[in-house]
């Protein structure tokens, strides 16, 4: 099997891997209760079931499925979208991890330069200039004028 | 209360300055979010859902329906004038809105969309009122084993018509209950899944989830295709007009797509792009000139555009009378409802007549500003696509974060959003439909408390399940949906293998 279905294949079996130790954890931290009382367990371990018997069938359309990859290749990025992707989440990251810290003004002026520079490189002066113009304009709308709550950090 | 005297109440409630500004703004963002493609209406409202809490109820409801109306409008568009559907209900309308943009009627084709919206969307209103005033009439006398069926009923309805193969489907829909594990139990109290961790405790949020999945997923992989500008085409005002011929071929097919897309939204799935196939195939059955088609038919874009705004008008009928949403979107509107404080149900009529009439009132003046402002504003909406990407990408990643952190104000939400994100960009790499996993996420709560109260209530009777009437309707056409297409699908191979086989036995007869 090559391409999509190769991915779905492995994608099942995780599924199944997941849903072994999804029951476990459900068998030793939760009641099952009576029929008539049902505990916090019953309607996991159900969706437990409904999602092995899912990955399972995953595993098996796949399986069945002439070899080849017919439903086209599982294109993961490969030359610079790979590293244009990276550096993506690595800015998402970067926020996500900074914001609490430095609060969200600052997060996201980092955020906006990573991304513009990836999407369209040009010269560093030109990505700070539009990542603090983005940065502050959202800020402005956000919080000075819809007062919504963001990440203030230690201001 | 009658409908003609609801819908007056509801025009004094959906004529207040506040009100109208809402809806206005609503259906101007959402005109733009369908506009923009990537950026869906599930990922547009869902950004703009933690603004609405700041507002009345009411107002903030009538926002994210002029947004919902507003993206089906705008989605058309970029169908007609660029061959790019702003969003996935609009990829039929492309078919022959393309072409006739390339015989020089796109004006034309943008006019027929937009009275075919408002008619569609008019009278699709009026269907709602009347048939949601009933459902919830009947909605009295649902209990916990009618609800637990029909939530349940949804959820299996949608994997079996969602794209792609039902495995498939399934996968994410039961990926979806698990998640929505997560969290406190709402009937004992026990926490559930949190490794300890206090925040993860109250759960996974629809908002940062569905952002993530759309929104964040649909970043990256623009990113990685690497987005440029697009070269787009103005409309003069004169050339809206479309001719007598145009709008006489129109009429038809609006009140055949009206229909099909009505009846077709009350139902659980991706109505919308649904019925805009189902209408765009009658109107290729029913019509005299059938080459035409996929070649500029006048019917192939207003049947389709009407169908579409019906099913988005009628998809309110069960969550509003029944409080079941049968789509992400309308789960996105049930969390703000929730929000809010409202309950949405069979009681919305009783508690709150101002929300369930005022909401589909405004609905009424959204569609008559739709068609007002939109044909002459055409050029701005094209021009939004010739924002550069490096500044719409990067406004929409921090929409999507701001979305996903104010509904509770939690970094944890913001892990959330990321790892929803990293979910979705895998899972569409896959052709994996994400739909079902949303809907899943919010309609497992209900599912389980239906099933407890249940269980609860007849003392652990199984059979209560299956006894009543209409959970018995409910389950044997699940039942019917379920197996119907596997079973007619044998026997229809099965009928092409014996009309194989038959010459062959008469030639070895002879």
């Amino acid at each position: 099997l090559e391409g999509k279905r190769r991915a779905r294949l492995v994608t099942g079996v995780l599924g199944l891997v997941f849903c072994a130790g999804y029951v476990t954890e459900t068998l030793r931290t939760l009641s099952f209760g009576h029929v008539s009382q049902p505990g916090a367990a019953v309607f996991p371990v159900i969706a437990a079931g409904l999602l092995a018997v899912a990955s399972a069938a995953l595993v098996f359309e796949q399986l069945r499925a002439p070899a080849g990859d017919a439903d086209g290749p599982f294109d993961l990025p490969r030359g610079p979208a790979r590293w244009r992707v990276i550096l993506t989440a690595s800015g998402l990251v970067a926020y996500v991890a900074l914001a609490p810290l430095v609060g969200h003004l600052a997060a996201s002026v980092v955020l906006c330069a990573v991304l513009v520079a990836v999407v369209k490189p040009a010269a560093g002066w030109r990505i700070a200039v539009t990542a603090i113009a983005l940065a502050l304009s959202v800020w402005v709308v956000f919080v000075r004028v819809l007062n919504v709550a963001l990440p203030s950090g230690p201001w | 209360v009658t409908a003609l005297q609801g819908l007056t109440y509801g025009l004094s409630v959906a004529a207040s300055p506040e009100n109208l500004l809402a809806a206005l703004l609503g259906a101007i963002l959402g005109t733009a979010i369908g506009v923009l493609p990537g950026l869906g209406p599930l990922a547009g409202m869902a950004l703009v859902l933690p603004i609405t809490f700041s507002l009345p109820p009411v107002t903030g409801l009538i926002a994210l329906a002029g947004m919902f109306y507003g993206a089906m409008y705008g989605g058309s568009t970029t169908s007609i004038l660029m061959n790019i559907p702003g969003e996935s209900a609009s990829v039929v309308t492309l078919i022959d809105g393309y072409q006739m943009t390339r015989r020089g009627r796109a004006g034309a084709a943008l006019t027929i969309v937009a009275l075919g919206s408002f008619v569609a969307g008019t009278l699709s209103i009026f269907g709602v009122m009347v048939f949601s005033r009933a459902l919830a009439t009947a909605g009295f006398s649902f209990g916990p084993p009618e609800f637990f069926a029909l939530t349940t009923a949804g959820l299996l309805v949608l994997s079996r018509i969602a794209r792609g193969s039902f495995p498939r489907a399934l996968f994410a829909t039961s990926l979806g209950l698990v998640l929505s594990t997560v969290g406190v139990d709402a009937v004992s109290g026990v926490r559930r899944y949190d490794f300890g961790v206090l925040e993860a405790s109250t759960g996974v949020d629809l908002v940062p989830a569905a952002v993530g999945l759309f929104g964040i997923a649909e970043i990256v992989l623009l990113v990685e295709r690497g987005a440029g500008t697009i070269a787009a085409r103005t409309v003069r005002l004169r050339e809206l007009f479309p001719t007598r011929d145009e709008l006489r071929r129109s009429v038809p097919a609006w009140a055949r797509g009206t229909v099909i897309g009505f009846f077709i939204g009350v139902l659980p799935g991706p109505a919308a792009i649904i019925s805009t196939f189902a209408s765009y195939w009658v109107e290729k059955t029913v019509s005299r000139r059938k080459d035409e088609f996929g070649h500029g038919a006048v019917e192939g874009v207003a049947g389709p555009e009407a169908a579409n705004n019906a099913a988005a008008t009628s998809a309110f009928i069960p969550l509003l009378s029944l409080g079941v949403p049968f789509s992400p979107i309308l789960a996105i509107v049930l969390a703000a409802m929730i929000v809010q404080g409202v309950s949405p149900g069979p009681l919305l009529l009783v508690q709150n007549p101002e929300i369930f009439w005022g909401v589909m009132a405004s609905m009424y003046v959204g569609n008559l500003m739709l068609l007002i402002l939109n044909l002459p504003l055409v050029g701005v909406w094209v021009s939004l696509l010739r924002i550069p990407p490096q500044i719409l990408i990067t406004c929409i990643a921090l929409f999507a974060i701001v979305g996903a952190y104010s509904v509770r104000n939690s970094p944890f939400d913001l892990w959330v959003l990321l790892a929803f994100g990293g979910l979705g960009y895998l899972l569409r790499k896959m052709d994996i439909d994400m739909t079902p996993l949303v809907l899943a996420l919010v309609l497992g709560p209900l599912i389980e408390k239906h099933l407890r109260e249940s269980l609860f209530l007849s003392r652990g009777e199984l059979a209560v399940f299956v006894t009543r009437p209409v959970s018995l309707v409910i389950w044997v056409v699940t039942a019917a949906i379920l197996v119907g297409d596997p079973i007619l699908r044998m026997l229809r191979r099965r009928r092409r293998g014996d009309a194989r086989r038959s010459p062959m036995q008469t030639d070895v007869a002879r």
